[in-house]
């Protein structure tokens, strides 16, 4: 292992957390832009009735998703 | 107090850290430091908060008596609407937002939060959104005077003032989003290692739930007045009854929105509480797992029972039941969570300093406000009681008592921590105190006035409640006043208070207390190895 292995080391770990970063906040970004979008697409659906049950299904399983699967660490 | 356990003397801010740093003004502006940004989100926060309390002691002003005082009935709707308006979302998200900042990366060993410069950005995004609420006031036509509510047709055919608060509640949507995305990457990518997430403290996973909840609702809030916006100005007709829209569906969504926000405003609360009893009860919190299943429990729930708000708007009756009986299902995660929080006092090493008052404050008051949610959450019973000051008591109940009362207790807790130096106790006391008298002299009485069918949202009444009311307006104004105390406790603490200790409490466990009072501005630089 050669002296300048450590902060090159430390350097990749760096970029491998930034890109972790990044990977976790456009996954979520993307979440809510889905929910923003698919609310008004939801509309064109038949009723409003339709509409506010496919929106609710679809965020209690996204809650049930992202959350139940931390409970488990 | 506590114990000192190690002392440490005031210094640890390193000054030479901030060499590099922009100085005055410009420090504040352009911060990508979680505690700086902390500390914004907090000051902000009891600046809408007082700009928030004037306006209800303008509102419970005019209610002294019976008749027209002081506000022309549409600036009394008005007032009440902007006064809801900024306490959700100028006061109390903001405010817990700021322990969030703060204490999220001291708690799981981070050196930040995930997205430093979207934190900046998130919070400067805030007072331009709280300027637009309340210059609101003063275009023509005034503010919106639907309530927070913001129910059609009322703010389909208010004035301009709508517009803003509608760009507004964008604004401030953008900055709740951007938070939460930093906060869950925050906690699921940089804890300490060791950390796993089921030895985290609690507050933590109280704002990682709270963070999802977030994503859930505030763009399905933003598609609602998104709405607004275009049958206000496009022609369009989602919620305009005219043109063949429904105001129901407004009803619908914005409920759907309004439940999970009041969870998304007390989780953080039990955050703090669970971090503060167990502190002062010198034992850990009992039952840690099914604290964290609770939680869990009691957000996916909060999507559940939204039509609760509408009992009265002709459900079918199996919808009402399904949300009546849904509402009464939260009462069991929460019942685990008070049964916890009592369970962790019993047989523990009790002391009573200031956080611990208003934790316990908060464990009385927050459950009274729980029960006469039950009360509410049947049917029969909401019918009679819909729009009365009832209602109004029982939310005050849970937002004041319960979220103000455990902020409280998490500035005293960890204010030694933030600022590397005591508060006076006696001050803090009298604060706690005088909160608690004031707050039940202004809100208890509510609940006659709402069972005796005075109506909210009016700024007459009926000769008959003026007794109560009056009573209420008294305690409005000492409760207003009270909290100059807790300014005085605050600043005094900051400017001339003694020294703080690395752990000024006993009992308090979690990684924060590992770091010099007040915390370094970088901490954690080096991840804490946690076991």
């Amino acid at each position: 292992m050669n002296a300048d292995s450590l902060p090159q080391r430390q350097e990749d770990r760096a970029a491998r957390l930034r890109a972790a970063n990044r990977r976790t906040g456009l996954g979520l970004l993307a979440i809510s832009v889905v929910f923003f979008v698919g609310f008004f697409a939801s509309r064109m659906l038949s009723s409003p009735d339709v509409s506010i049950a496919v929106v609710g299904v679809a965020v209690l399983l996204y809650l049930a998703v992202a959350i139940g699967r931390h409970l488990r660490k | 107090m506590s114990s000192i356990t190690q002392p440490v003397g005031g210094h640890g801010h390193g000054h030479d850290e901030h060499a590099h740093h922009p100085t005055g003004i410009m420090r504040w502006v352009t911060t990508t430091n979680h505690k700086d940004i902390g500390t914004l989100y907090l000051w902000f926060s009891f600046t809408m908060f007082i700009v928030g309390g004037i306006m209800a002691l303008t509102i419970r002003a005019e209610l002294f008596e019976p008749g027209m005082q002081i506000l022309a009935p549409e600036r009394f709707n008005q007032m009440t609407t902007l006064h809801g308006l900024i306490m959700i979302f100028g006061a109390l998200m903001p405010g817990a937002v700021g322990f969030a900042n703060w204490m999220i990366p001291m708690q799981i060993g981070a050196p930040d939060m995930a997205f430093a410069r979207m934190n900046n950005w998130s919070f400067w995004l805030l007072p331009p959104a709280a300027i637009l609420l309340v210059l609101s006031l003063f275009v023509p036509g005034g503010a919106a005077e639907t309530g927070w509510t913001l129910y059609p047709p009322l703010s389909i055919q208010s004035g301009m003032g709508m517009d803003l608060t509608i760009f507004a509640i964008h604004i401030m949507g953008a900055s709740s989003i951007m938070g939460s995305i930093n906060i869950i990457t925050t906690i699921l990518n940089l804890r300490a290692p060791g950390m796993t997430l089921m030895k985290m403290p609690v507050f933590c996973w109280a704002w990682l739930i709270t963070a999802y909840l977030l994503i859930a609702v505030m763009p399905v809030l933003a598609g609602a007045v998104t709405m607004l916006l275009t049958d206000r100005h496009f022609g369009t007709s989602f919620f305009n009854a005219a043109g063949g829209g429904d105001p129901v569906l407004f009803q619908h969504v914005f409920w759907f929105f309004g439940h999970p926000e009041v969870y998304i405003i007390i989780l953080p609360a039990f955050g703090i509480i669970s971090e503060v009893i167990p502190a002062f009860s010198r034992k850990p919190v009992f039952g840690y797992a099914s604290m964290v299943y609770a939680l869990s429990a009691i957000a996916i729930l909060s999507f559940l029972v939204w039509a609760h708000h509408m009992f009265t708007t002709g459900l079918p009756a199996a919808g009402i039941l399904f949300y009546m009986y849904a509402t009464m299902l939260i009462a069991v995660p929460t019942g685990v969570k008070v049964f916890n929080w009592l369970a962790t006092m019993w047989k523990g090493s009790i002391s009573l300093e200031a956080p611990m008052m208003f934790a316990l404050g908060f464990l009385f008051l927050f459950t009274t406000g729980g029960f006469t949610g039950l009360i509410l959450a049947i049917q029969p019973v909401d019918v009679q009681f819909q729009d009365t000051y009832y209602v109004v008591a029982h939310f005050h109940y849970v937002m004041v008592a319960g979220t103000l009362f455990a902020f409280f207790a998490g500035i005293y807790y960890w204010l030694p921590k933030w600022s590397g130096k005591m508060y006076n106790e006696t001050v803090a006391q009298w604060h706690f105190w005088l909160s608690f008298i004031f707050f039940n002299v202004t809100f208890f009485p509510m609940h006659f006035l709402g069972l005796a069918g005075m109506p909210r949202r009016v700024p007459d009444y009926a000769q008959q409640f003026t007794d109560w009311n009056q009573v209420a307006t008294i305690g409005a104004f000492g409760f207003g006043l009270s909290q100059l105390v807790f300014l005085y406790a605050v600043v005094s603490a900051i400017r001339s208070g003694k020294p703080a200790p690395a752990k000024p409490w006993d009992g308090a466990t979690s990684l924060e207390w590992t770091l010099p009072s007040p915390a370094p501005y970088h901490s954690f630089e080096t991840p804490p190895v946690v076991k």
